[in-house]
């Protein structure tokens, strides 16, 4: 049912309008002003700016009076948040409090976000890895979904692009389903990530352990300096050396004098023109004064996030799209997939005990999947694959508690590091299913007005079936190369959290991209089928969920689209 | 608690351990409550050519644990076994005027217990378990324990995959 509309003054135009400043916001932001269209982002969350808003950075855990602990009355805003084990008091502050933006979920979706300008580029994984043809052809080959209307030589070049301005350190390999990028150089592997590289490769052919491709500077680029190895790079980095909208993009739109960046902006909905047949911009609910506004252009670029954008248009409705914008097809919202993880094994390493390291490295090794690549590697029991991340280390005190005794003789114990661990987590993909979605909640909406996200999305018999092999195999590689006391994991519970739908971040679908307007909402170009002046390029766009690390595929589709929109633009066909 | 023994006296014998004068007040322990901690910590943590948990303020950061970072049933639970080391102590008098022996005893046994009530099982962490764990994080995160008895590794600037363990010396905090 539509709002009525009480502007609080008359809109503003711009070329072009930006939903969302994090990884494929900022990238828009940047190509959008740099080929000379004035560009407004907006940004749900508050303002943030390199350097200034990382105000724990670089800070002693004995500055903080709980250590890292969350008060239990302040936990209380975060529940879904506090889910990934990983939010505590030295990170909320750039994580979306829950409470203020409730979601259903009729199965458990750990849906994480963030709430600054700069979005999730600030606390990501930095993880990068291209994804290859075989992923590309793996819908058709298979008849699953629908074929991606793109293959690897049309995204090639600009993943070659994004790479060289974010700045990915890396080891090429040669691997065709993992394409090699534009990389600096690779961070070092420790002496047992070494020497297990080596008994992998000895013991299987088909399988290498490499340190993991990151947005991690290794070399300079313009003022972004070389990673220092201080460690959480989520806290923030002000010398910029991983990549951030912060740090990377959003100063490069800056510089050309194009760009405005309006935070506290919650977009309610597209303003769809039923004469002129195309969207002519946006509605905006002020965060901070609840005001209605409205900001035209002649192109949008929808990057609010994987669910984000797609609730943007579910809520975009209008005689012509009485299901969201865009929505012909039917399938807008549905096709939910995310990265199924929290599986995998660990153990011992012994042999090394003489050796240590020095410096905290911020990233891990990489093991790229294995499975159903080649003739020789088909499994009978799954179809698809996973990655590997994995690390080794020797634990510090945190072992204490689970050391008998106390006194003096604990305190010598402690003094050393313990015996070297290898641990493994897999990153599996999940298979696209109609049945997994998100839809407009009929009755319930937020402090906006906005209805609520009701999601059902859980893993399905491929998803189960490939966890069994995840774990089993990590343990048994693992062993093989001299792994003792090595134990499989597996958090998943059905009904329950643990290894549910969204916590591996990796949250993709529900505006797919294909080559037919009844079965897709996307073009091959990341352009609405239905409204060709609206773009979606972030993880709603993604026909399917390669196990690869996605944020770089967000980037290249991001530069790629604004590329193409511009030309339209250009040739007046938008 | 306390006992046959003062808490005036028991303030003087102490207060050549303490930090430093003026130093934190408890709000959720009562005094004799926080020496107590502070002596349990430091039996588990002891000085010995470092500095041990009392030094480092393990007392304190425990009661801010209690005061802000626990619920009301998390604290209760702390406290109620708190009160059960006390009453161990031979002769009613109490933990702190027990020999130093005697206190090793009663913690071994603690120990032993919450070994055995892990193993069986749920129900809330033994007290044992939080005081050992309040203490090590306690110690290890503060700037004694991190810096002096392990290596606070702040901004590397460099990585080194392989290091001589008798060449980086202690573990990092």
């Amino acid at each position: 049912m539509k709002k009525p509309v009480h502007l609080a003054r008359p809109p503003e135009t711009y070329d072009a309008i930006v939903v969302g400043s994090g990884i494929s916001g900022g990238w828009a932001a940047k190509e959008l002003t740099e080929k000379g269209l004035k560009t407004l982002v907006l940004e749900r969350g508050r303002h943030a700016e390199h350097i200034t808003d990382y105000i724990t950075e670089h800070k002693a855990p004995w500055t903080f009076d709980l250590r890292g602990a969350m008060e239990p009355e302040v936990a209380e805003d975060y529940p879904i948040q506090l889910r990934t084990g990983f939010v505590d008091e030295t990170i909320r502050h750039f994580f979306f409090k829950d409470t203020l933006s409730p979601y259903v979920e009729e199965k458990p979706f750990t849906w994480v976000r963030g709430n600054q300008v700069g979005g999730k580029s600030i606390t990501w994984g930095r993880y990068c890895f291209r994804i290859s043809d075989l992923d590309f052809e793996a819908n058709l080959r298979e008849g699953i979904a629908v074929d991606w209307p793109i293959r690897y030589e049309d995204i090639a070049p600009w993943y070659d692009y994004v790479e060289a301005f974010a700045g990915i350190s890396g080891e090429k390999l040669g691997l065709p389903h993992l394409p090699d990028g534009v990389f600096q150089r690779p961070m070092e592997l420790n002496v047992v990530e070494k020497a297990l590289r080596e008994r992998i490769r000895e013991r299987y052919p088909e399988r290498y352990l490499t340190i993991a491709r990151a947005a991690v500077l290794t070399e300079p680029i313009g003022d972004r300096q070389p990673c220092h190895y201080c460690g959480p790079c989520w806290r923030g980095c002000s010398t910029g050396s991983y990549f951030c909208s912060l740090s990377s993009t959003l100063p490069a739109a800056r510089a050309t004098g194009n760009l405005t960046l309006r935070p506290d902006s919650v977009v309610h909905s597209i303003i769809y023109d039923e004469e002129q047949d195309r969207a002519v911009g946006v509605r905006v609910v002020d965060a901070q004064t609840q005001e209605m506004l409205e900001f035209n252009a002649r192109v949008i670029f929808l990057c609010a996030s994987t669910l984000g954008s797609t609730h943007i248009l579910l809520n975009s409705t209008s005689p012509r799209f009485p299901n969201g914008l865009g929505n012909g097809s039917g399938v807008l919202g549905r096709f939910l997939m995310d990265h199924h993880f929290k599986v995998g094994a660990s153990g011992t390493m012994p042999g090394f005990e003489d050796r240590y390291y020095y410096g905290n490295r911020p990233i891990g090794f990489y093991i790229p999947r294995y499975r159903n690549i080649s003739p020789e590697t088909m499994r009978p029991d799954f179809v698809r694959g996973y990655g590997i991340e994995g690390d080794g280390y020797r634990p510090s005190w945190g072992r204490g508690a689970s050391l008998d005794g106390f006194g003096e003789d604990l305190k010598q114990r402690l003094r050393e590091p313990g015996p070297w661990r290898v641990s493994m987590t897999g990153f599996g993909e999940t298979l696209p299913r109609e049945e997994n979605h998100v839809r407009l909640d009929p009755d319930q909406v937020d402090s906006f007005g906005i209805p609520l996200l009701v999601f059902n999305c859980g893993w399905g018999e491929n998803e189960l079936a490939m966890r069994r092999d995840m774990a089993a195999s990590m343990a048994e590689m693992l062993e093989a190369c001299g792994g003792q006391d090595v134990r499989p994991y597996d958090d998943y519970v059905e009904g329950e959290v643990g290894a549910e739908p969204g916590l591996g971040i990796h949250e993709m679908g529900t505006a797919r991209m294909g080559r037919d307007p009844k079965t897709s909402v996307l073009n091959a170009h990341n352009q609405c089928h239905e409204v060709p002046n609206v773009f979606v390029t972030d993880g709603a766009c993604m026909t399917s969920a390669p196990c690869q690390n996605p944020s770089i595929t967000y980037m290249a589709l991001t530069a790629r689209a604004v590329d193409y929109a511009v030309g339209e633009l250009k040739k007046m066909n938008l | 608690m306390g006992g046959a023994v003062s808490s005036s006296v028991l303030a003087g014998l102490f207060a050549g351990c303490r930090a430093t004068p003026g130093a934190y007040t408890p709000q959720t322990l009562t005094a004799d409550q926080h020496e107590l901690v502070a002596t349990v910590a430091e039996l588990i943590i002891p000085a010995t050519d470092t500095p041990g948990a009392r030094s480092a303020g393990v007392h304190g950061f425990i009661d801010q644990m209690l005061t802000r970072g626990y619920t009301p049933e998390e604290r209760d639970h702390f406290l109620a076994g708190l009160a059960d080391l006390d009453a161990r102590a031979p002769g009613g008098s109490g933990f702190l005027a027990a020999s130093p022996e005697a206190q090793t005893e009663i913690l071994t046994t603690l120990e032993a217990e919450a070994r055995e009530a892990r193993r069986s099982g749920d129900g809330p962490p033994p007290f044992f378990h939080m005081m050992k764990e309040l203490t090590l994080t306690g110690y290890y995160t503060s700037e004694v324990g991190a810096t002096q008895e392990l290596q606070y590794v702040h901004v590397a600037g460099s990585y080194n995959g392989d290091v001589p363990l008798s060449e980086a010396g202690r573990a990092y905090s």
